[in-house]
């Protein structure tokens, strides 16, 4: 006699567990997302994760599917439904799923008695309307492949950041030679002297902490600065915002300026109302100390030809405040890395940061480069209201180094300075190093006297944040970056 | 409760029944289990062919190889409801007038509406409750009538001029509708000879009797459906609805009314009644797909578009039944 009740039972557990292999389906693919994000962020250091966490993280989508096969309450499934799909799998014309009916309704004797007779009569193989093998197994396991691969390849994939520092470091002989001398691993780095004070003055450096040797090391230390790195995003946003409305009113004054001059010109005399009312309006939203201070006296003045003097002063003190704004113009680019010399390539990683104070102040560059060894020192403390400083503040060898005359005049021109260190990159041997003109950085000397390291000048670097009217939020970034970069103060 | 003994009987009665028609009747097996199909649910058959085809022929051999009543009412745009079911007359009795009902042809147990759609609609509705009920009304008083009772009816597709198209209502309590197509060429030929040598036609000797066929009705009912197989039914007949979601693109582009649900039941019912002529212990969906067209061609309705663009039921019948899955 045909045991329908056996087969029933059979056909149940077949199907909760086809019914487990399908939500540990979902919940691995669901659970899968994890572990990717997880080592997406690791990747972009976003997260800092030991390996062994990560390694347990992996393993998130396989006890999620695990879970969900043995945990989850699974609801009954539905016979009828599961004999017609048995049925239709093997060809028994709806015999079982009529069986079945006849059984719950508790009659039909006589087509039960038939039914049966002709199910006894024939193999049964019921296991093939619901299999569960390789083939219900082969795309979880496929899935469970792309999962370890796809976590593999990010957690071990060069990082975008890498990349980038990569691209920028593989710059082409020309621009090497030219570029601001980085930290070589192989030198020495005498542990900078404890210092104390403002917070642009040198903090203590502690000398067992080993310096970073790449430039995705440096970001993500300044990065994960609690005190910094959060803000860093914001301050990056605000700035570009401050900046253009700083832009914007040295635009409009410098046009005032110009009328002011104009007509001083022409007619002479004092400022008229509207001029007062203008300038005054303006004076508001100034954030230059210095650029305040010409404006206002530039109000009180009252001798018609000092007036004039006065208006010619604020009106380059405008004109040099909006370029230091300003990213180089193509122009400048050129006098840096004049086109014989350099390839297309090449001038895409010509891009120099700050023009010495000289040019900013000339745009037609009289006197880059070209002051003498006295000036300098006699004139730093006399020009110390200028918010860049002198370019004796900002090059520690003052005027003695365009005397000296060490790099060639074109180099000087492009805004860099020969320093006495020399630069080993990878095999290719000793390099002269320079520095860019601008930078408060200055080769430092050893106890014995010895040029062997930069430091960050501090007075140089409170002038420069303080004169381009930087966030106070981003100025400890930029701080720290000069830091990281010279391993602090002299 | 249906017995070994009462299974083998009916599915006998009825092998014998399909033969003495067969022995009349060359080829047409479709209709002939069509009409043996109607005649177990307890059902009417429309039956659509142009003359000659053997329709009426069909339903007289059927009644002849029962042994039972059998009527045929000619429908006329002239007949009257009256001239089917039967009215009351003056008679006399003992010197006493008094109103006497006088049957119609529809007391029969086999009667054949032969052209059922040259009669108007008020004489079509006369057939409604007879079809349906079982019963007659005739003024005040209700007769029913004999059972086995089915209502065989004919119509002509081509000849359209003065005919009165079958309204959805009747139409709807045929159980199915079966085409009547041209015999093939040996067919026509085996047909040309049974009717031109010896003694020509002959119908057959009653072969079942009333009972025996009251007896398989029974048995036919009985039959099982897995439960899963109705609900594909229902999914079926929904589909031919034009807002339903098992509506198939075409459905709901060109049809205005889908299939009642005595649709339905005149598939699962058609399907048992197959799966018993089959001698099969169950319905399957063999059974389903062997009635699902002559149970719904005639109930789905076109729409104007539909009938504008030529679309043919059939093959909107056909697209749903493969549109439409088992599990």
């Amino acid at each position: 006699m045909f045991d329908l009740s056996r087969l029933l039972r059979a056909i149940e557990r077949r199907a909760r567990r086809l019914r487990g292999l399908r939500r540990a389906g979902i919940a691995f693919g669901v659970f899968v997302v994890v572990p990717l994000g997880i080592a997406v962020c690791y990747r972009l250091n976003l997260l800092s994760l030991s390996w062994p966490v990560l390694g347990g993280v992996l393993a998130l989508p396989f006890l999620a599917a695990l879970f969900a096969y043995f945990l989850v309450r699974r609801p009954k499934a539905s016979l009828p439904r599961l004999l017609l799909r048995v049925d239709q799998a093997l060809g028994t014309s709806e015999r079982l799923s009529s069986l079945y009916e006849l059984r719950q309704r508790g009659g039909g004797g006589v087509f039960r008695r038939r039914i049966e007779k002709h199910l006894q009569d024939r193999p049964l193989p019921w296991k093939k309307g619901l299999p569960v093998g390789l083939t219900n197994l082969i795309p979880f396991a496929t899935g469970a492949l792309i999962l370890v691969g796809a976590y593999l390849v990010v957690a071990f994939a060069p990082s975008p950041l890498a990349d980038l520092a990569e691209s920028l470091s593989a710059e082409p002989p020309v621009a090497a030679e030219k570029r601001t001398a980085g930290f070589s691993p192989e030198q020495s780095v005498p542990a900078p002297p404890e210092q104390s004070g403002s917070p642009l003055e040198s903090p203590p450096q502690e000398a067992a902490t080993p310096p970073p040797d790449n430039f995705e090391d440096v970001l993500s230390e300044i990065w994960s600065t609690p005190a910094t790195g959060g803000a860093l995003v914001q301050g990056g946003e605000d700035l570009s915002g401050l900046i253009e409305e700083q832009q914007a009113l040295s635009q409009a004054i410098e046009e005032l300026l110009s009328r002011i001059q104009e007509r001083l010109g022409q007619e002479g005399g004092a400022l008229t109302e509207a001029e007062r009312r203008a300038l005054s309006e303006l004076i508001s939203g100034v954030t230059s100390p210095q650029l305040r201070q010409a404006l206002e006296s530039l109000l009180e003045e009252t001798d018609p030809e000092a007036l004039e003097d006065e208006v010619e002063q604020a009106l380059g003190l405008t004109r040099a405040l909006a370029r230091t704004e300003e990213a180089p113009t193509p122009e400048e680019i050129e006098k840096i890395h004049p086109p014989a010399e350099e390839s297309e390539g090449e001038q895409a990683f010509a891009w120099t940061p700050p023009e010495t104070p000289e040019e900013m102040s000339t745009p037609d560059g009289e006197g880059t480069g070209q002051r003498s060894a006295g000036e300098g020192t006699d004139e730093a403390s006399a020009d110390q209201d200028q918010p860049w400083g002198r370019e004796e503040d900002l090059d520690p060898h003052g005027g003695t180094r365009g005397a000296e005359g060490q790099g060639t005049p074109q180099e000087e021109q492009a805004g860099f300075i020969p320093t006495d260190l020399a630069a080993t990159i990878g095999s290719a041997g000793a390099f002269e190093e320079f520095l860019t003109k601008g930078v408060p950085v200055e080769p430092s000397t050893t106890e014995a006297g010895e040029v062997d390291r930069y430091a960050v000048n501090y007075e140089t670097l409170r002038a420069i944040l303080e004169g381009r009217s930087i966030p106070p939020e981003a100025r400890e970034v930029v701080r720290q970056y000069f830091e990281t970069i010279t391993q602090g103060g002299p | 409760m249906i017995t070994e003994k009462d299974l083998e009987t009916a599915q006998a009665t009825f092998e014998r029944l399909q033969r003495a028609i067969e022995g009349v009747i060359v080829g047409h097996e479709a209709v002939i289990e069509a009409t043996l199909i109607a005649l177990l649910c307890r059902g009417n058959l429309l039956l659509e062919g142009v003359p000659g085809l053997g329709k009426t022929l069909l339903v007289r051999t059927l009644a002849s190889a029962l042994g039972l009543r059998f009527s045929r009412i000619q429908f006329t745009p002239d007949l009257m409801p009256a001239d089917i079911v039967g009215t009351d007359i003056i008679t006399e009795d003992g010197g006493k007038r008094q109103f006497t009902y006088s049957p119609g042809p529809v007391f029969a147990n086999v009667v054949l509406a032969d052209e059922v759609n040259r009669a108007t609609p008020k004489t079509q509705s006369a057939l409604l409750e007879a079809m349906e009920e079982r019963t007659v009304t005739v003024g005040k008083a209700t007769y029913p009538l004999e059972e086995p009772f089915i209502v065989l009816a004919t119509q002509n597709p081509i000849e359209m001029e003065g005919t009165y198209p079958l309204p959805e209502a009747q139409v709807d309590r045929f159980l199915l509708k079966a085409t009547v197509g041209y015999p093939c060429l040996d067919e026509l030929v085996d047909i040309a000879k049974r009717n031109t040598e010896g003694d020509g036609l002959r119908l057959p000797e009653p072969v079942a009797s009333g009972e025996e066929i009251l007896q398989a009705r029974r048995v036919v009912r009985e039959v099982p459906i897995a439960e899963e197989l109705r609900r594909y039914v229902g999914r079926l007949v929904l589909a031919t609805h034009p807002g339903s979601p098992h509506a198939t693109p075409k459905v709901k582009e060109f049809v205005e009314y889908g299939a009642s649900p005595r649709a339905a039941i005149a598939l699962i019912l058609g399907a048992k009644a197959h799966a018993f002529l089959a001698g099969e212990g169950n319905v399957r969906r063999a059974d389903l797909e062997a009635v699902f067209h002559p149970a719904l061609v005639h109930r789905v309705i076109l729409n104007f578009k539909g009938e504008a663009e030529g679309i043919e039921v059939s093959d909107l019948l056909a697209e749903v039944w493969k549109e439409t899955a088992v599990v």
